[in-house]
Formats: C-alpha cells, structure tokens, sequence
C-alpha cells in the first residue's frame, strides 16, 4: 500500500464520504476539507502527495484555489468537473492544475491518474529523461540528439513539428491545454489559433503515429488540448 | 396584434379631439385679446404631433382634418362656412396631414424598436432563467450520480480492501442518495405540475392531527434519534385541503429540519387555531436562519449555507401547495433558538 497523502476538496458531504472510503481502501491516507480557503490552508500546513480538487467551491472558486496554489506550491493537483464545465477545466489547467476527471468518475479512472500524477510529480524533481519511448518502444524522441526514431527509422519532422513534440515529451503523461501549447510553441500572438495547431498535430501524427487515424502517442483531450502517451 | 387594437378603440380619438378643442379655445382667447395670430394654425401642430407620437396614423389624420376644418369654421372671415376651396386652406391642410404622417411613421417606428428591444430582453432575461434552472438540475442530478458511480466502482474494484464498516458506510451512502434521487424526481415532477397550475389541490375537510402523526410516523428513520413533539389540541378544527399535498407539505418541512440541523436536534410540530384559518408550524433548534437569508430559501434551488444534500426544490414546492390552498407559509424566529416554519390553512 502506497500510503500516499491525498487532499481531498469537496463541498458535497456524500463526495467526500465516498472518496474517502474507496481511496483508503487503496491505501492513501486522506484528509478531507469542503472549501477552497480550508484547502489552501491545509495544503500550506500540512505535506500532501496530492490534491484532488472540485472545481464548484462554495467560497473560491476551483480554478482560483489552482492560480494560488501555485504561487508557492508543485503539489499535483487533479480536479474533478463536470460535463458542462469545459472551460472552467480548461482555465484549471492553464492555472497549473494537473490532470482532470470528469463526473460522474469511476474509482479505478480516478486512482490511475491520481497514481500517475504522483508518478510524474516524483519525475519531475528528477532530471528529465533523454530519450521518451512510447508505442511499444516503436517510436523514440532522443531530446539530447533532437532525433525522432519510428521502427529503428529517423523521422524527418519541421522545426515546428519537433519544438510541438518536444514541449509534449517534456509532459509526457499530463494533459497539455491547447493556449498553452500555442503559447509555448508560437508565442503569444497564437493563443487563439487551434486551427493553426490541429495542422501541425495533424502532420505530426501522420509522421509518427502507426495508425494516424487512430492516434495512440498524440491522444486528442476533446475541448481541452492533447496528452503525449509513453511507455 | 395589439396595434389594431390601438386603431379601432375609441378612446385616442376622443382624447385627441379634446386637446384640439382646448387648442381651438386657446386660439379664440388668444384672437379675442386682439393678438394677430397669422400662424395660428402651428398652435394645432400640439395636438396632432400628440396624437400622432402616441396612438398612430388614424387619430393624427383626424385630428389634423378636424383643426383645420374648424379652425376654418371658426376664425376664417367669413365665419361660418368651409373656405378650404382657398389656396392657402388647401396648403394649410396639405401641411398638417403631412406633419401628421410623418409623425405618426417616426413615432410608430421608434415605438416597434423599443418593443423589439423590449421582447429581446423578456427572451435573454427567461433563457438565461432556464439555463440557470437546467444547470441547477443538472447539478442536483449530477452530484448524487457521481457519489453512487464511485462508491459502487470503488466496491468493484479489484484489489482494494475494504473492512466491514467502510462496506456498510458505502452501501449506506448509495442508498441514500438513490433516495435523494428518487426524492428529486418527485420534487421536480410536482414543480413543474405546479408552474404549469396543473396541481389544483381537491380539497376535502381534514383532520390534520392525524395528517401529522402519519407523516411523522413515516418519516421516523429520517427522524432517528431526535425527540420530535408535536403539540396540537384536540379540539383544532378540520381545514379544508388536499391530504397528499399538505402530506408532502409537512414531509418537505419535516425533512428540511432534519438535513439541516444535526442529529439530536429536537423537532416540535405545533398547530392552533387562528380566526378561521388553522396555523401549523415546524420548530427546530437547530442554528437558525439570518433574516436576510429567509426568503432567498424559498426559491426554486438556493441552499442554506449547512449544504446539506436537499433537493434544493423542497420549501419551493411546499409554499406552491399551500399558496394553492389560499395559505401562507413563512420562516421566523423560534422562540429560543431555531428556526420556525409556520403555515396557514384555511378552516374547513
């Protein structure tokens, strides 16, 4: 058992009880508050491996509690939204949340990526990996050498393809919203320009992926941005 | 088409007509003082512009026909008789008629624009009502669902450990919140009957001593571990109602004061008569509720601030059945401390 510490924020009784006892019963240890003020105090009091934060607070608002959080704290964070609230997940993730999880989620879709936050968490105060593997091992970006491999071959990408896969590999696993691949990748002037982005993803895959139709490396977050699945 | 209504009512032309016979009054005044009053006829432009900006084409054609018939009539040397053969009649009455269409046009113009403008704002005002009504459902809808979702998952799940108290205290919260789903369905079905009018109450005379004891005999596991006293005399005369509505009337107050004062608060149920209505109310001593936040409670999906897990439908649909009953109901101070909902029924 991982014994894990996880901050669980929720201003639903029922939600809390329920996250609770599933994750305790994974073997995290929780503690639960039910506003955003109570969540920012416990995490500046106390060690936490990771947050799991609602986005509808009755005081401060989910995405406020991330932009604050970040301020002085790489605690991951995975917030829990529902369907209709595509934008403010979005403005989450553009303030330094995580990951997200759609509700209604079931346990074991929220403990893989509550497992894999940390994982990345842990990752992360490592020094970056050279060389990111991912389809099986059939495709390698060397971020040393800057050489993109496909089946023992060299992939030939444009200097725009590269910078996007890069950025992607350097979060490799994390869900990266579109503004902020634009933003690091074309600069500020590009922010809205989804479309100018869809075309280099596009021809990205049509480089690496094995089955460009059915994407396994560049995964599509709908409404959201993309994710860079490793091995 | 309210504008045909404007053209064929009486009552603009009889109103245009008495400010041109003020205006006719004015001009004869103003000539009997020995005032020269060559453009006498701008004096008519009052009326017809009056008539013409505020009940259309019709009265401001009238209006400027009759100014200048009777002007003519009436100070036109000879007096007495029509001299519209004249040319400078003629242009005179050209010039109204045209100050009156052109008026009437501008004016029914601006009058569609605002009206426009008028039914956009009724049309953005009840969508953004309706979207705010819908994400509230949704909300309501969603948060039980995804606790019974990862509770039942969390049970699902191979590899997890869980001892028989963390197995009970699941299942619990998936029964209770079926139940909060199957109390919300009920909610949203008995407002939406009621918005519609749709839920006259068939009333019949009845006691409410024994509509009360029922209600707090059902409600028992909800009430499990509170003294619930109910105090009414044995003389409270029957009122006239709709026993399943004052049934849930009760149900809903009863259950508002056990989600949200904690266990162990105790519940007093009183009635009385008063005049002729009988007075029913539901006394916790709970918290209580600020004055300001009281009415606020009694809208379709506002909360209290212990967030509890209501319907957010309850006290809304409770004050529809009574109010459909010729009642009140309302939310006052309990004597010591609490709250009291209080409600009122016409005597049989």
């Amino acid at each position: 058992m991982s014994g894990e510490r996880v901050l669980v924020v929720d201003d639903e009784p029922q939600i809390r009880r329920a996250l609770r006892v599933v994750l305790r019963a994974s073997g995290y240890a929780v503690t639960e508050v039910g506003s955003g003020e109570a969540a920012l105090d416990a995490a500046a009091t106390e060690p936490f491996d990771l947050m799991i934060l609602d986005l509808m607070l009755p005081d401060v608002e989910g995405v406020e509690v991330c932009r604050r959080l970040r301020e002085w704290s790489r605690l991951p964070v995975i917030v829990l939204s529902a369907h209709d609230e595509e934008d403010i997940k979005v403005r989450a993730l553009d303030e330094g949340a995580d990951d997200y999880v759609s509700k209604p989620f079931s346990a074991p879709e929220l403990l893989a990526r509550m497992r894999s936050a940390v994982r990345r968490s842990s990752f992360d105060s490592a020094p970056a990996e050279p060389v990111v593997r991912a389809a099986d091992g059939e495709v390698e970006i060397d971020l040393a050498r800057r050489v993109v491999m496909r089946a023992g071959e060299e992939v030939h990408l444009t200097p725009t393809e590269y910078d996007l896969l890069r950025f992607m590999a350097s979060q490799a696993g994390r869900v990266i919203t579109h503004g902020h691949l634009l933003r690091t990748v074309f600069g500020d002037g590009y922010v809205d320009a989804n479309a100018v982005l869809r075309v280099h993803v596009a021809s990205l895959r049509k480089k690496i992926e094995p089955d460009p139709g059915r994407p396994r490396i560049i995964l599509t977050e709908p409404g959201v941005g993309y994710r860079l699945r490793v091995d | 088409m309210p504008r045909i209504l404007v053209k064929t009512s009486f009552g603009p032309y009889v109103v245009a007509l008495l400010a041109l016979l003020a205006t006719f009054i004015v001009v004869g005044m103003l000539e009997s003082t020995g005032i020269d009053l060559p453009s006498a006829i701008l004096l008519y432009l009052v009326p017809i512009v009056l008539a013409a900006s505020r009940w259309g084409r019709g009265p401001a054609i009238v209006t400027a026909v009759v100014s200048l018939l009777g002007h003519d009539l009436l100070f036109v040397e000879p007096r007495g008789t029509f001299n519209v053969a004249r040319a400078d009649e003629a242009l005179g009455l050209v010039l109204l008629l045209f100050t009156a269409l052109l008026t009437a046009q501008l004016a029914d113009g601006a009058r569609r624009g605002a009206e426009t403008a008028r039914d956009a704002a009724i049309v953005r005002r009840s969508d953004a009502l309706k979207t705010a009504i819908l994400r509230a459902v949704t909300h309501n809808l969603r948060t039980p669902l995804a606790s019974i979702k990862a509770s039942v998952s969390g049970l699902r799940q191979p590899g997890a450990t869980y001892s028989e108290a963390d197995r009970a205290d699941l299942l619990a919260e998936i029964e209770e919140e079926v139940d909060r789903l199957d109390r919300l369905v009920t909610n949203l079905l008995d407002a939406s009957r009621l918005e519609a009018g749709g839920l006259r109450p068939s009333t019949h005379p009845q006691d409410l001593r024994e509509l009360i004891a029922a209600v707090v005999d059902r409600l028992a596991p909800r009430l499990a571990g509170r003294a619930v006293r109910v105090d009414i005399p044995e003389d409270l005369p029957p009122v006239a109602c709709d026993y399943a509505q004052i049934d849930q009337v009760v149900t809903n107050l009863l259950e508002n004061a056990a989600l949200h004062t904690p266990v162990g608060t105790p519940i007093t149920l009183q009635a009385s008569t008063q005049r002729d209505a009988v007075r029913v109310a539901v006394v916790d001593g709970g918290p209580g509720i600020p004055e300001v936040e009281r009415e606020r409670l009694f809208r379709a999906f506002e909360r209290g601030q212990t967030r509890a897990p209501g319907t957010g439908l309850g006290l809304t649909i409770a004050r529809g059945f009574v109010e459909a009953h010729g009642g009140r109901l309302w939310l006052e101070d309990a004597p010591e401390r609490g709250a009291r909902f209080v409600f009122t029924l016409p005597a049989a």
